[in-house]
């Protein structure tokens, strides 16, 4: 079988509500989309999904070889990035021409992509991330609830601009997920807006409340010795590593025990590259999550993890044009016998997307907000639809 | 959504082991499933024995594509490490036979050539087991590296240090008997005997040799391994897949690429691991297995070739073992 073509589309989608997050407190309901297809000799086709744009100049490297052959075409594109960098729009198409592979291989063997990679069962835990700075006190409860009617009972808040107002939303993610759970798994994200001794500081006064499971990103990717100070001082493990890219930049957090947890997504070089990670943070006695993506495809990848913990579940409405094979049960994303990542694409609906891009608030990726790593600016008024915190008179 | 074709119901049903022709120390796991797939693997007699009793308790009745699920499985349950690794190689075999693909392909690697190391000049690298005196040491040295040369100009020399210099103490010892080697070679790779928890040993001894260190034959636990990963202690690992199974090993490889460190390959029965060589991000040497070819049964596995000084493999569904009696 041989590697003969493939076909890209791009298009804009509108989601069905705001998300955002300490960077971006008043959310963007617009993103990005793509649809990458790689086609075979034989007329099967891998499918990924994701934001490269620059598969044409990465396509030859794999084009007349065998599909099934992953790793090996992981490490001619990986060579051959080499010395331009891992980076950027290289990274994410090189990441999906990757899984798009992957769900080929699976395909071939007629069997879904968790099966392929060695999972016993196509099940993982699941916690829910509401990507909620931008939603109501209301709307944020809502959320949680309707995540823990399905059995979810852990969950992931947005935090970092106003220490009062988080330690209020946490308590009310936690009262929504307590029908789940009696004890809720509790997690919070800063998105790299602290520095390192804000999170220490604040993560202090949080934990005289809470007993929260991780943070995630408290101070900035690279600052492995700060976020290896913030592991040293608080209760919660550290999370981060969901915005480098490949092993290499990885291993900086593992050689110096920075982070407990690592957030893996197809963006870690693809399936082989976030798969490398996990093992390789496994033989260093870490544990990983991973992260939220569209249809939950990575879910596939979580199931065959050895150390996996639990994968992020969001639900703006991201996949208006893709059907999939999996569903949230019991606090479990549940993967059905789909072959490969069980995506298929609505092709009236991307073409309607296609023909007429739709328009709304905001725009993707979040950029960093003013003051991120050297001082709070609080929110604006009108900034969030939540009741910030006051000076006193 | 899309309907894939119906799901196979694949199950191992018995493990059990058959002696190697030829050769009374070794013999065949075999894990037999539902759909007549027969799973192979290779292991010495009283590792056989324990596989297939552990084999017969925890794995029958399992999905043989779960093979890393099982794998971690067992070593949670903490079963003995050499008898998990036979039932990993030969769960990975009905895996890949499953598929009805070499184990290389199952795997997402590619059949090579693959650099292989050897006690003579057949191989890419030399490799020489050393008895610790050091006049004997440096002529078999010599005369080693001038069978090679003849095909390579600068020929990679990886030497195996003495296997009862496997305590801490003995740092010293290995530090002086390097250092005198070296004043007459260029060595790429030592193999230590100490225990993989040396890591002051290891640093000690990193400190003051040019050669990249190397640690890791016998070991089976993935942790066995942290302590040297996480102060780097060593420059190189050497994955024994008879003691740490194909996923073990695969683990270990993708640790030691955090720090872009080499991998080689230890003997390994039938040399069956050079199935893994692909599937790795940093392999960088595999040392041949010459226990069975030896035995006068001619190559082990079929679906493997050695032409000139690499290997190649085969297109024999699973590891190939077939070819082999």
């Amino acid at each position: 079988m041989k590697i003969t073509d493939f076909r890209l589309d791009t298009y804009v989608m509108k989601m069905d509500r705001l998300v955002g997050d300490a960077n971006l407190p008043d959310g963007t309901e617009m993103m990005p989309g793509a649809i990458l297809r790689i086609g075979t000799d034989e007329g099967l086709e891998g499918i990924s999904l994701g934001f490269g744009t620059g598969i044409a100049e990465l396509f030859p490297a794999i084009e007349g070889c065998d599909p099934r052959d992953t790793v090996h075409l992981w490490k001619r594109i990986r060579d051959w990035l080499h010395k331009a960098g891992n980076e950027g729009m290289a990274s994410l198409s090189f990441s999906a021409i990757d899984a798009a592979l992957w769900d080929l291989k699976a395909k071939i063997a007629g069997v879904p992509l968790w099966q392929l990679l060695g999972g016993r069962e196509g099940r993982v835990k699941a916690y829910a991330s509401g990507l909620d700075y931008c939603l109501s006190d209301e709307d944020l409860f809502r959320f949680y609830r309707r995540m823990a009617e399905r059995g979810v009972g852990a969950g992931k808040l947005k935090v970092g601009l106003d220490l009062k107002a988080d330690m209020r939303r946490i308590g009310i993610m936690q009262e929504a997920l307590s029908i789940a759970s009696d004890k809720p798994e509790l997690m919070i994200d800063a998105n790299e807006y602290w520095s390192a001794r804000h999170a220490i500081r604040w993560m202090a006064r949080i934990e005289e409340k809470f007993d929260i499971v991780w943070v995630e990103e408290p101070a900035a990717r690279h600052d492995y010795l700060g976020l290896r100070q913030v592991s040293d001082s608080i209760r919660a493990s550290v999370a981060s590593a969901e915005n480098l890219k490949s092993l290499e930049q990885v291993s900086p957090l593992l050689a110096n025990r920075s982070a407990s947890i690592l957030n893996l997504s197809a963006n870690h070089s693809g399936v082989t590259g976030c798969r490398q990670i996990a093992q390789a943070a496994h033989g260093f006695g870490v544990s990983v999550s991973m992260m939220n993506c569209q249809a939950n495809f990575m879910a596939h990848v979580a199931a065959a993890l050895p150390n996996h913990t639990m994968m992020e579940v969001v639900d703006p409405g991201r996949e208006h044009c893709l059907t999939f094979d999996n569903w949230i049960e019991d606090g479990h994303i549940v993967m059905g016998e789909a072959p490969g990542f069980g995506i298929g694409v609505r092709e009236d609906v991307l073409a309607m997307l296609q023909a007429d891009p739709p328009q709304g608030k905001g725009k993707f990726p979040f950029p960093r907000r003013e003051g991120a790593g050297l001082y709070i600016v609080p929110p604006q008024p009108g900034e969030v639809p939540w009741a910030t915190t006051q000076p006193e008179e | 959504m899309n309907e894939g074709p119906e799901a196979l119901d694949l199950r191992v049903e018995t493990v059990t082991i058959v002696p190697v022709e030829g050769n009374a120390e070794i013999c065949r796991l075999l894990l037999g499933t539902n759909v007549g797939i027969v799973g192979m693997s290779l292991c010495d007699k009283a590792t056989g024995l324990i596989a297939a009793k552990l084999g017969n308790s925890a794995i029958a009745g399992k999905d043989p594509r779960a093979a890393p699920a099982l794998y971690h499985a067992l070593h949670a349950a903490d079963a003995a490490p050499p008898a998990i690794a036979a039932l990993d190689i030969a769960l990975w075999d009905a895996k890949s036979k499953t598929e009805g693909v070499p184990l290389w392909r199952t795997l997402g690697g590619s059949r090579g050539p693959w650099n292989v190391m050897r006690g003579d000049a057949k191989g890419q690298a030399i490799h020489v087991q050393l008895e610790g005196n050091l006049d004997q040491d440096l002529e078999r040295i010599a005369a080693a590296q001038s069978a090679i040369a003849r095909k390579i100009v600068e020929p990679v020399i990886a030497l195996t240090f003495p296997a009862n210099w496997n305590h801490p103490d003995d740092a010293a010892k290995v530090i002086a008997h390097a250092q005198a080697i070296e004043r007459h070679f260029d060595i790429a790779f030592i193999e230590l005997s100490l225990p993989l928890d040396s890591t002051g040993a290891h640093l000690a001894i990193g400190k003051v040799i040019r050669a990249a260190l190397c640690n890791g034959r016998g070991f089976g636990r993935i942790s066995d391994f942290r302590p040297a990963l996480e102060c780097r202690a060593l420059d190189g690992y050497l994955l024994d897949v008879d003691a740490l199974g194909l996923t073990g090993a695969m683990v270990v490889a993708n640790a030691a690429a955090a720090y872009d460190l080499p991998v080689l390959l230890a003997p390994s029965m039938g040399n069956l691991a050079l199935h893994l060589c692909g599937a790795m991000p940093n392999f960088a040497f595999a040392m041949w297995d010459g226990r069975l070819t030896a035995s006068g049964t001619g190559r082990a596995d079929q679906s493997q070739s050695v032409p000139g000084l690499d290997a190649t493999l085969g297109d024999d569904p699973g590891i190939g073992l077939e070819g082999f009696s």
